[in-house]
């Protein structure tokens, strides 16, 4: 079958490579109708994710039709000819997280714990096509992919709804949804959101479904700010190349900062200044792996006793992290890879129902032929790219 | 409930202390009657013979105090028998240089040095194997105690530096928490082999990552 393989640093080639195959009970084989590249996918496009490897084959977000299925797989849960999405991180769903709706912190599914919990302090669920800290499974960008404990992951999907509604449930609108969750908002909420990529789209998407009545987009991207405002649901678009982003944000919210601030940046932002040419030196010197200007940047924004909800992805021990503000001003900071299984079934009966219509995102559709095409376009942002869905 | 199996530890705690009361009466005699030794082991008197066993003698007590002081650790033994192997090299000259009478008491000395580097040797190896601290692994099983603690000790025998599984009710209804206390230097293998229980018990099979696990 044809993959995209991640070979190197900005080296990514669609490679003829073995078909999958059963290796456990519970596995699915899934043949992929659509996938997309992921923001997350361009910090292993730009090398700053330890322990890949030449040839590994890339993608999380994916969707297909059951094509086998293992013998420990109820038919009544799962049978072949099943059209699916499935979420990126593998869980059994029999361990005490899985059963407590942790599905990202599985203990069972990242064959590679050991390394995992070297780096981090535990171990993190197995996932798709991220790295082998994370077990060193097969991505989706692919024809076929091996599903893990598909009878857990593996969601059934309405045959009326299109690839492309449901796609984003195995990653970016959970994550974004949960961005936007995990902030508490009451109705009438300030919610400000760095990061106008997929899943700050869907994030600032979420928010107003939840209830925030002014929501804040900081972006340096035009067309990114304008998507948020017109789409999205943004009321408020700051370009932090046209000046001071605290002082705007001060400006908007009368002083007191917003109730709530969403990080979907992660490690590599840009920005200005000492502060960005120190992060970027020791990114150069592989001292550290991250330059959390944004997550420096929303916890200073922040109103005292607010909620700072991270969902960019970090790769290190942070740098120059302003605990002190933490601290004095009671902030809450909240984190996670998405435990994406709690949050499907809900967000495709507000997909199905129409109160989120996660499409607006998507910007480019390739074949996956072209996925070196998609992965350039995406990280130059040229071309207006938000979102690139592949087709195989 | 904290039930306990498999207590594989070893000693060699009495072979050590031998071994440091050994070094001192030893340097002890090469430090006071460097002339007398000399001559019972065949390399003389001279002032020459004297200085060397004088030197020899002050390492001897050092590797006494070593010994004593770090008893769990391999270095000081290993130490000894770097000591040993320069004691075998002076002997081995003085060898050349002595005439036949006194060349059968070098061979004696040779030969008892040689002895005492191979329980030097001994010692050394079983304090690599056994004399690390003690690391321990440990990881909670959804399961109760009596299967997690049956289906552990099935299969954690053969696992290589494991001398203590401890298991204990974990709080809250959480499951089984099991520790495993290991002296060997395979942390990472040990760490995938319980992992591998504990998938055993909770999904009744190994996970796989394949195409890439193993590769």
């Amino acid at each position: 079958m044809r993959a995209a393989c991640w070979m190197g640093r900005r080296d990514v080639r669609v490679e003829e490579v073995p078909d999958p195959r059963i290796l456990n009970s519970r596995d699915a084989i899934v043949k992929v109708t659509a996938t997309s590249i992921c923001g997350s996918d361009l910090h292993l496009y730009n090398g700053f994710i330890p322990t890949m490897e030449k040839g590994d084959i890339l993608g999380h977000e994916f969707m297909g039709e059951v094509v086998d299925a293992g013998p420990g797989i109820d038919p009544e849960i799962l049978a072949v000819g099943d059209r699916v999405v499935v979420p990126f991180p593998i869980a059994c769903g029999r361990c005490w997280m899985c059963r407590h709706e942790l599905y990202s912190c599985c203990e069972n599914s990242n064959p590679n714990a050991y390394v995992a919990e070297k780096m981090l302090g535990h171990a993190p669920s197995g996932q798709f096509g991220y790295s082998h800290l994370t077990g060193g499974y097969a991505g989706g960008q692919a024809e076929y992919v091996r599903v893990p404990f598909a009878d857990v992951g593996a969601l059934v999907v309405p045959p009326h709804l299109t690839d492309e509604q449901v796609l984003f449930l195995s990653d970016v609108l959970p994550t974004g949804f949960m961005a936007a969750d995990n902030c508490k908002i009451q109705r009438g909420d300030v919610v400000a959101v760095w990061g106008a990529g997929p899943v700050g789209q869907l994030a600032i998407a979420s928010a107003k479904l939840l209830g925030a009545e002014r929501i804040i987009v900081i972006d340096r991207v035009p067309f990114r700010l304008r998507m948020a405002l017109e789409r999205a649901g943004a009321t408020d678009a700051i370009d932090y190349e046209d000046g001071d982003v605290l002082e705007r944000i001060k400006a908007i919210t009368g002083g007191r900062g917003p109730d709530a601030c969403i990080d979907a940046v992660g490690m590599e932002a840009h920005g200005h200044g000492v502060q960005f040419a120190y992060d970027r030196a020791k990114q150069l010197a592989r001292a550290e792996p991250d330059r959390p200007l944004a997550l420096r940047e929303a916890i200073f924004a922040c109103r005292n006793g607010g909620t700072v909800s991270v969902v960019g992805m970090y790769g290190g021990a942070v740098d120059k992290f302003p605990m002190n503000a933490v601290l004095n001003r009671a902030l809450t900071i909240r984190a996670a890879q998405t435990p994406v299984h709690r949050y499907m079934r809900p967000l495709l009966a507000l997909v199905e129902g129409g109160q989120l219509d996660p499409t607006f995102i998507i910007t480019h559709r390739l074949p996956l032929a072209q996925a070196p095409r998609g992965y350039d376009l995406f990280l130059r942002k040229q071309d207006d790219c938000v979102k690139v869905v592949l087709v195989p | 409930m904290e039930t306990q199996t498999a207590d594989r530890r070893g000693s060699d705690g009495r072979l050590s202390t031998g071994l440091a009361l050994f070094s001192f009466g030893l340097g002890a005699a090469q430090l006071v009657a460097p002339g007398t030794l000399g001559r019972v082991i065949g390399v003389g008197a001279h002032a020459a013979a004297q200085r060397t066993l004088r030197l020899v003698g002050a390492r001897e007590v050092l590797s006494g105090i070593g010994l004593l002081a770090r008893p769990r650790h391999a270095l000081p033994i290993w130490a000894r028998v770097l000591g040993d192997a320069v004691d075998l090299a002076l002997l081995g000259l003085a060898l050349r240089s002595r005439r036949r009478r006194r060349s059968r008491r070098v061979y004696a000395a040779i030969a008892a040095v040689a002895g005492i580097a191979i329980v030097d040797a001994y010692v050394g190896a079983r304090r690599a194997r056994r004399g690390r601290p003690v690391r321990s692994v440990a990881l909670t099983v959804d399961r109760g105690p009596s299967e997690v603690q049956r289906r552990f000790d099935e299969l954690v025998h053969g696992l290589p530096g494991v001398y203590r599984v401890t298991y204990r009710v974990a709080p809250r209804g959480r499951g089984t928490e099991v520790r495993v206390d290991t002296n060997e230097p395979v942390e990472y293998d040990l760490d995938r082999e319980l992992r591998q229980i504990k998938q055993l018990i909770e999904l009744g099979e190994v996970v796989h990552a394949q195409p890439y696990e193993g590769r």
